[in-house]
């Protein structure tokens, strides 16, 4: 069964890497975009998914991953992989700036916190004179491999087809990892698990800066590609179209997420048919799925589903359960 | 002797509420002590206080003659203090074998621990084997707490600290799980029981103490508090 699922999940990428050689431009784009929003899906996975975080503010990792990489090629003409480094870093220190103040919240007030968290960010970007103000940033070189340098749209879906396996198996070892166990025990119970000696603290700072670096990657590659970035691109939208594909896909649950980023992806391309119908059919299929899937598409093996219901005592546990999303 | 865990003149606050007030109060090694009193007397806020979940405003608690006052909570389990909360407070969306290998977390890397502690919880409640691969949150409410309680000793505890463990359950499980209380003492880890079934609590403790709204206002040994008229009217119903 097991060696099954295996081969299946290798004929898949093998599909992916040769698909780009069947694919017109215009579905090569959909589908690099697609990879992107896997890539920050399974970031968001960490925070929300596994940790139980509701974070509406993620698209600010994105722009922390993209800022850092332009103008550290642009201003100071870096090779585009050594700003990597430079752009976790950043995405680490936003991460732990973002945590540290939400730690005693719950719920519906991390939430704002987090809203409010992204807007800063934004705001910033389009203020500041060193992310070049309203109009962003353009010019961004190419990165180069050796003395090949990559310009077509093949070179950066290949690169981020990579990252976004390579995110994938890293949230996938994370979640089964002992510090995956604690996230997961501090969604279902923060207090239990802190009084079964869990640090809470420094788990959840840690839950803030592993979704914010998988964040800052996306951004930074993001940042070569489009080759010119502006705040537009980091608005509150963005942080609620990626936390919707991992909602709809299933919190925790990582086919399931990649699922929901294909379906917010893809979704409104395949409507475009239907011209100003298309954002309503998106939406109405949107709370149909929640309707009848509540738990996501593809639902991790430990669901959310809170103990509440059979708790014959009938005390609540505890709100930040059932994600009012 | 040298008591396991000494609270002096300890004061803790929810808020603006003043919760406990100079609550004094011993345990030794060794021993079951009981903590009675009615709803919101305190019994919970002593028991928070003692592994860290509240800090208190004032006071001094020794463990094994050292202050814990100010330690974060999750470094109060790994010197041996288990907090069974109240309500039982397992993951409903977790294994039973999930639930107990959280217990076990600061044991880290000993992996033989938790597969011999997970063996030991199942030899205590041979209920729970049959329901290792179940999701906790299907079990009964009995179950529920043998749960809970397995979780606690998976961390090795040197003091147990139950809430309520009899809370919700038919007479005949809390004889049970009064029983098996009994039996962890035995083996030799010190328990703190808070309890509002006075009765059964009395019935398994070496001493008590009565708290009433934030204030230590009895201790004694089981035997006396058994007798007592004012717990008999109260707590007992004569």
């Amino acid at each position: 069964m097991k060696k099954y699922k295996n081969q299946t999940l290798l004929l898949l990428i093998i599909a992916l890497f040769i698909l780009p050689f069947f694919l017109n431009s215009y579905w090569l784009d959909v589908l690099t975009l697609v990879l992107f929003y896997v890539v920050l899906t399974q970031g968001l996975n960490i925070v929300v998914g596994y940790t139980g975080l509701l974070d509406l503010g993620y698209a600010a990792f994105f722009a922390v991953g993209a800022y850092t990489t332009a103008i550290l090629m642009t201003t100071f003409h870096w090779s585009f992989w050594l700003t990597l480094p430079v752009a976790f870093l950043f995405a680490v220190i936003a991460g732990v700036i973002i945590g540290t103040p939400t730690l005693r919240l719950r719920s519906d007030y991390l939430a704002i916190v987090t809203l409010g968290f992204g807007e800063i960010v934004k705001i910033l970007a389009t203020n500041l004179e060193i992310t070049g103000s309203a109009s962003g940033i353009y010019g961004i070189p190419r990165p180069a491999i050796g003395s090949y340098i990559m310009s077509t749209q093949k070179d950066f879906y290949y690169l981020i087809l990579i990252v976004a396996i390579l995110s994938i198996i890293a949230v996938y070892r994370l979640g089964r990892s002992r510090i995956g166990r604690a996230w997961i025990y501090i969604r279902e119970d923060e207090d239990a698990a802190e009084a079964m000696g869990i640090n809470r603290i420094r788990l959840k700072l840690l839950s803030y800066a592993s979704g914010a670096v998988i964040g800052s990657i996306a951004g930074s590659i993001f940042a070569v590609k489009m080759s010119a970035i502006a705040p537009l691109s980091f608005s509150f939208l963005q942080s609620v179209m990626i936390l919707l594909a991992v909602v709809l896909g299933g919190l925790g649950s990582i086919p399931g997420v990649v699922i929901g980023a294909v379906l917010v992806i893809v979704l409104p391309e395949l409507l475009r048919g239907a011209d100003d119908w298309r954002h309503l059919i998106f939406g109405v299929s949107l709370v149909a799925m929640m309707i009848f899937r509540p738990q996501g598409i593809w639902p991790s093996k430990n669901g959310t589903e809170d103990a509440t219901d059979m708790d014959e005592n009938g005390k609540s546990n505890d709100p930040n359960q059932s994600m009012s999303v | 002797m040298k008591p396991l865990l000494k609270l002096t003149d300890v004061n803790s606050y929810y808020g603006k509420i003043h919760a406990l007030k100079n609550i004094n109060l011993e345990i030794n090694e060794g021993e079951i002590v009981a903590l009675l009193g009615s709803n919101g007397a305190g019994k919970s806020t002593t028991l928070k206080t003692i592994s860290g979940l509240i800090k208190p405003k004032s006071g001094i608690i020794e463990w094994n003659a050292k202050s814990i006052v100010g330690v974060p909570a999750h470094k109060i389990v790994e010197a041996g203090i288990i907090h069974v909360p109240e309500g039982r407070r397992i993951f409903g969306g977790l294994t039973v074998t999930e639930n107990l290998e959280l217990g076990a977390f600061t044991f880290r890397k000993d992996k033989k621990w938790i597969k011999d502690g997970i063996e030991r919880s199942f030899d205590l409640f041979p209920r729970l084997k049959e329901r290792a691969k179940q999701l906790a949150g299907t079990l009964s409410g009995g179950e529920q707490q043998m749960v809970a309680i397995s979780r606690g000793l998976m961390g090795n505890p040197k003091l147990l600290m139950l809430d309520e463990p009899s809370m919700g359950l038919a007479p005949i499980i809390v004889q049970e799980i009064m029983r098996i209380i009994q039996e962890i003492n035995k083996q030799g880890t010190t328990i703190l029981l808070i309890e509002q079934n006075a009765k059964a609590a009395l019935r398994l403790a070496n001493r008590g103490y009565l708290i009433e709204i934030g204030n230590i206002v009895m201790h004694d040994t089981a035997e006396v508090l058994r007798e007592d008229d004012k717990i008999i009217k109260a707590y007992l119903g004569a």
